[in-house]
């Protein structure tokens, strides 16, 4: 019984210490200010909340805009993200210091703070006076009422309260400072990618705990069965990528190095699309850091007969599956076919997405509209009519006749763990 | 080149030697002389040119013919849109298009009767409750392309047609 109650005694303890930290670091105080109603805050909000990409997962499919619904998958269970319209069942009375708590700490209150499926960890680098205007924005906003089911996760990670600690661990708290050594569009390119934009959440990986790796940012993450790709200076360079192909792509979703498929469609098309021009070279001049390849552009007019090391399984299995789109060149069809000659897809040195987008292929859905056409092309799904033997070996045909000759061989072991998901 | 051979409509055709990208619309065309079967976006969009093929463990699916090679078929089992009726007497799918006036023009029509044929076959296998045959249908011609927009009658005909038979549905 005196074993019990000692056990109780530091329970309770451990208790008030961890509300203590909660109370103090988990929700700092901000001071309040006037909801913005002037058009010209209203207007701001709106493009941060296009550049924020807010849409995508505050919107389920089917379901008025921003009405919440969404469900983001992780490892412990889906997350609901909530309705963010100003109704009831929404963010009616919210006031601008609890949305930018929210925003740059994940948490309005001790009780219920937010799963890093908000991206709070990147939207901490948003200006008080940025938020303050989509908040303004978003409370001028319609109400819709849509009572979103709640969030249920596995034990121990529906104890809301213990975010704090994940928080601790993983959410940097530093608001954004630009660097004086770069320029003002390097700047404004860091803000927006590492902050409203979010690139991180999917192109910096992860650990067990989902926390972004520190030092490996935008390196490349899993998403799901594919990967969103390196996008560092280096990696872009590597890939063949340059300034103009990158501004271009975010314009586009197409061009001569890749075509978006999956969820960076959705970014393209609910995003980077509608940013300005300015903002969209801002980006890429962040992304690219000054840097350029020394390298001359990969070859694009590769010829079947320049195909090195390739078995000839691999090319009978390309001309007769892929070629009669793709062309036997690699070239595709313009606003079609994507190219694969060329293609940075094909010289991701993993090989995931260009085995996984064979396997399982694309809806023309899940691709961005071509410049004047109404789609790509459906990429048809191979899965069940090659072998594993035929899918590796189609595979490394693509990749040592498109690529540029340092793309690795893949394995038979490789192309079954990235078939099943590993 | 590869050397294929394909049985097409339950008749193996003689050995083919054809080059690797000849798409295989136009081996039956012009080395069958199987003029059925349609060439239409040639990009895999539009369905026109689908095909069946029989798998050994009696699965049947659809191919579309504008973006597979010849050679993709080697050693398969096929039907096209001449092996449907070969006594002259229309099978109940074509049956259910010409009295539902599903289609005008038919340039499209041997890809559908291909494509619900597939379908009705595996409801034969795996019946489906009443009220999961519209999304059945859909799931099972809902990529086909119409042109003079007899959707929604090709549509009516597969979906009547397979109500009407107590094999295909559940209850």
């Amino acid at each position: 019984m005196r074993v019990l109650g000692k056990l109780l005694a530091v329970v309770i303890l451990l208790g008030a210490a961890y509300a203590v930290f909660a109370w103090t670091w988990g929700v700092p105080r901000v001071a309040e200010h006037p909801t913005l109603t002037d058009e010209e805050s209203i207007a701001r909000g709106r493009y941060l909340l296009v550049a924020g990409d807010c849409i995508s997962c505050h919107t389920a499919p089917g379901a008025a805009t921003l009405s919440g619904g969404f469900e983001v998958a992780s490892p412990f269970g889906n997350i609901v993200a909530p309705n963010i319209t100003p109704a009831k069942s929404g963010i009616a009375g919210m006031t601008s210091a609890q949305f930018y708590q929210i925003m740059a700490y994940g948490a309005n209150s001790i009780w219920h703070p937010l799963y890093p499926a908000m991206p709070y960890t990147s939207f901490r680098l948003v200006t008080r006076e940025d938020s303050d205007a989509l908040h303004g924005y978003l409370m001028s906003l319609p109400p819709v009422e849509n009572d979103v089911p709640p969030t249920s996760l596995m034990f121990p990670f529906n104890i809301r309260p213990g975010v704090f600690a994940w928080n601790l661990l993983f959410a940097d708290r530093g608001t954004f400072v630009p660097d004086p050594a770069k320029d003002e569009a390097w700047n404004r390119g860091a803000y927006l990618v590492n902050g409203l934009g979010h690139c991180d959440a999917c192109h910096t990986p992860r650990n067990m705990l989902m926390g972004e790796k520190s030092g490996e940012a935008l390196k490349g993450g899993r998403q799901g069965a594919m990967i969103a790709p390196d996008i560092t200076a280096d990696g872009l360079i590597a890939r063949g990528w340059t300034f103009d192909l990158l501004v271009s792509y975010f314009t586009t979703g197409n061009g001569p190095r890749a075509s978006s498929f999956g969820e960076m469609a959705q970014v393209i098309r609910n995003t980077t699309s509608q940013l300005t021009p300015e903002d969209r070279a801002a980006m890429a001049s962040y992304l690219f850091d000054g840097k350029s390849a020394p390298a001359a552009e990969p070859a694009t007019d590769m010829t079947l007969d320049a195909a090195v090391g390739a078995g000839s399984d691999g090319k009978s299995l390309y001309l007769g599956n892929c070629a009669l789109c793709h062309k036997a060149t690699g070239e595709g069809i313009a606003n079609t076919t994507p190219p694969l000659a060329g293609n940075s897809t094909v010289l991701q040195a993993d090989g995931r997405n260009l085995v996984v987008v064979t396997a399982d292929g694309l809806a023309a859905s899940q691709m961005v509209p071509g410049t004047g056409v109404a789609a790509l092309g459906p990429m048809p799904a191979f899965r069940s009519r090659l072998t594993l033997a035929e899918m590796t070996a189609v595979a490394n045909y693509v990749r040592t006749t498109f690529g540029d000759g340092t793309v690795p061989e893949l394995s038979e072991e490789e192309v079954k763990a990235i078939l099943d998901g590993k | 080149m590869a050397r294929i051979s394909i049985t097409v409509n339950g008749t193996a055709a003689e050995p083919h030697d054809v080059p690797d990208q000849l798409p295989m619309v136009d081996y039956l065309h012009d080395y069958l002389g199987l003029t059925g079967t349609k060439f239409g976006c040639g990009i895999g969009v539009c369905h026109a040119c689908v095909v069946i093929v029989d798998n050994p463990d009696g699965t049947s699916e659809t191919r579309r013919t504008c973006i597979s090679a010849a050679s993709t078929f080697d050693g398969l089992s096929v039907r096209t849109v001449e092996g449907h009726a070969p006594d002259g007497a229309l099978s109940p799918v074509q049956l259910a298009f010409v009295e539902h006036f599903a289609f005008q023009c038919g340039y499209c029509t041997p890809g559908f009767v291909n494509a619900a044929t597939v379908l009705v076959e595996r409801l034969a296998r795996e019946p489906v409750a009443r009220d999961a045959v519209e999304k059945a249908v859909q799931d099972g011609i809902g990529d086909h392309v119409c042109r003079c927009t007899g959707y929604v009658r090709y549509h009516q005909a597969l979906r009547d047609y397979i109500l009407s038979q107590p094999n295909l549905v559940q209850g």
